[in-house]
């Protein structure tokens, strides 16, 4: 066969290698397996191009529920949000602000709301010490120790409404 | 009298992709055009096979005798001029049930022997289907048709049965078209299932990221500049090798492409296979046509 034309078209090709690795999905419980398909660029970066569900996965046999399979703008979306965002009392818009001033503002805000809606006592006179002003949401993507880290806080700060987002 | 329909052969689907590649792909126009060819043949014997069912222990004398002369035939019309002096050359001297009989035993083979045997066998177990391929020899594992014992041409991935899902990956049989379930993640040559030492290669602008998705085989918007103007020649074809055995084969992506045959557009790729040499890497086994 001649291969002059073939191999014209090979010298044309923009070919670049890449490597698959596992992964799983962050968003949940169930952890579905995720293929990640990285491209290895001349300058040293790594670039990551796609995530899918891994097909020889016995938990998800390749599947993934819209949130997972849009995993990758976790990663590369330009629409997210790279810092805090803080809107003043009044103000009418967000500005972004550092980690130490919402650190900061956080915890002013919890010692704050705790002083004004501590309960030492209930009607009956029991001894309760409770923060009745303050309601606690974790995050689907905690870990066990995470949950139990922030439940053991919680407590110790008096809260009772404390609430976990475990599913999609 | 009522005529029964005449149902489809795996050769009705392997004509249509050829036609379609032939006038898309203008560089493998001639090597389409011979398997174009071929591919007439080897649907007679294909549909011969099926109504005289012939037993296994005859398979090589039967081969030999009944598709051997047509695929010689067809060579010598339509072949490349290097193949058509070698066949010439060769069955001069030759009993065709020498190499036929190679081929089913997976010996070494010299390039004109090993397509004179591969095209006239394959359709004929095709035909008869597990029984004939289990007087095939070879390893049945994982690296091997569990059929035929044949190794593996190409890795195909499914068509996925929803849109969030990834279809699984199979491999297909070079000598009986067989197609089994492999790991996504292992060389198909060695086993070997380090990612780090497993290499992709594929063009620019296939990854769904560079095509603007964020979900492999959906059509969506990322919303940014990343999507690449080029088109790709092969947006449902790469190559995947090894750097343990330095093998490779080519990869069909059904969800990209779902109107691809995979062992056409195999032999239609023949750019990405002249990549794959360059870097170092010999194929698993050449195909059909040599590469």
């Amino acid at each position: 066969m001649a291969l002059a034309d073939a191999t014209k078209v090979k010298q044309n090709l923009r070919i670049a290698g890449a490597k698959e690795s596992h992964s799983i999905c962050p968003y949940c419980a169930v952890g579905c397996s995720l293929v990640a398909y990285t491209r290895h660029n001349a300058d040293g970066s790594v670039q990551l191009l796609q995530i899918e569900g891994d097909p020889d996965s016995p938990v998800n046999e390749g599947r993934l529920c819209p949130k997972g399979a849009t995993a990758m703008q976790l990663a590369i979306s330009p629409r997210r949000v790279d810092s805090p965002q803080y809107r003043a009392p009044g103000a009418t818009g967000w500005k972004s602000v550092s980690w130490d001033f919402v650190l900061d503002k956080i915890a002013q805000n919890i010692k704050a709301s705790r002083d004004a809606t501590f309960v030492t006592t209930d009607g009956n006179g029991n001894t309760v010490n409770r923060t009745e002003g303050i309601a606690f949401a974790g995050g689907a993507a905690f870990s066990s120790e995470e949950g139990y880290f922030a439940t053991k806080l919680m407590r110790s700060l008096g809260l009772v409404h404390l609430e976990q987002q475990a599913r999609v | 009298m009522a005529t029964a329909a005449v149902a489809a052969t795996p050769y009705t689907e392997r004509r249509r992709r050829t036609g379609e590649l032939r006038r898309r792909r203008t560089f493998a126009r001639e090597l389409l055009d011979f398997y174009g060819a071929l591919l007439g043949v080897q649907e007679q014997a294909y549909e011969q096979a099926i109504s005289a069912r012939p037993p296994a222990r005859a398979l090589v004398a039967y081969v030999a005798e009944m598709v051997v002369p047509a695929v010689v035939d067809v060579s010598l019309a339509a072949g490349p001029a290097k193949l058509r002096d070698a066949v010439a050359l060769r069955l001069e001297s030759t009993d065709p049930c020498e190499f036929v009989a190679a081929w089913i035993h997976g010996d070494d083979q010299t390039l004109v022997d090993r397509f004179l045997a591969r095209a006239s066998v394959g359709p004929v177990l095709e035909a008869l289907g597990s029984e004939a391929a289990a007087a095939c020899e070879g390893v049945r594992d994982q690296l091997h048709c569990p059929d035929c014992g044949g190794p593996p041409q190409l890795s195909f991935f499914a068509l996925p049965a929803e849109d969030l899902a990834s279809g699984g990956r199979f491999l297909l049989c070079a000598r009986c078209q067989g197609s089994w379930g492999y790991a996504r993640m292992t060389c198909p040559g060695c086993g070997e299932d380090s990612s780090s030492r497993l290499q992709i290669f594929s063009e620019e602008g296939t990854a769904s990221g560079e095509r603007g998705s964020v979900v492999r085989g959906l059509e969506g918007r990322l919303g940014d500049h990343r999507v690449s103007e080029d088109k790709p020649v092969f947006p449902h074809i790469r190559i995947e090798a090894c750097d343990s055995c330095r093998r490779y084969l080519l990869s069909i992506d059904l969800a990209a492409d779902p109107t691809a045959v995979p062992v056409v557009d195999e032999l239609a790729a023949l750019p990405l296979d002249l990549y794959a040499r360059e870097r170092g890497f010999s194929k698993i086994i050449p195909n059909l046509m040599g590469f």
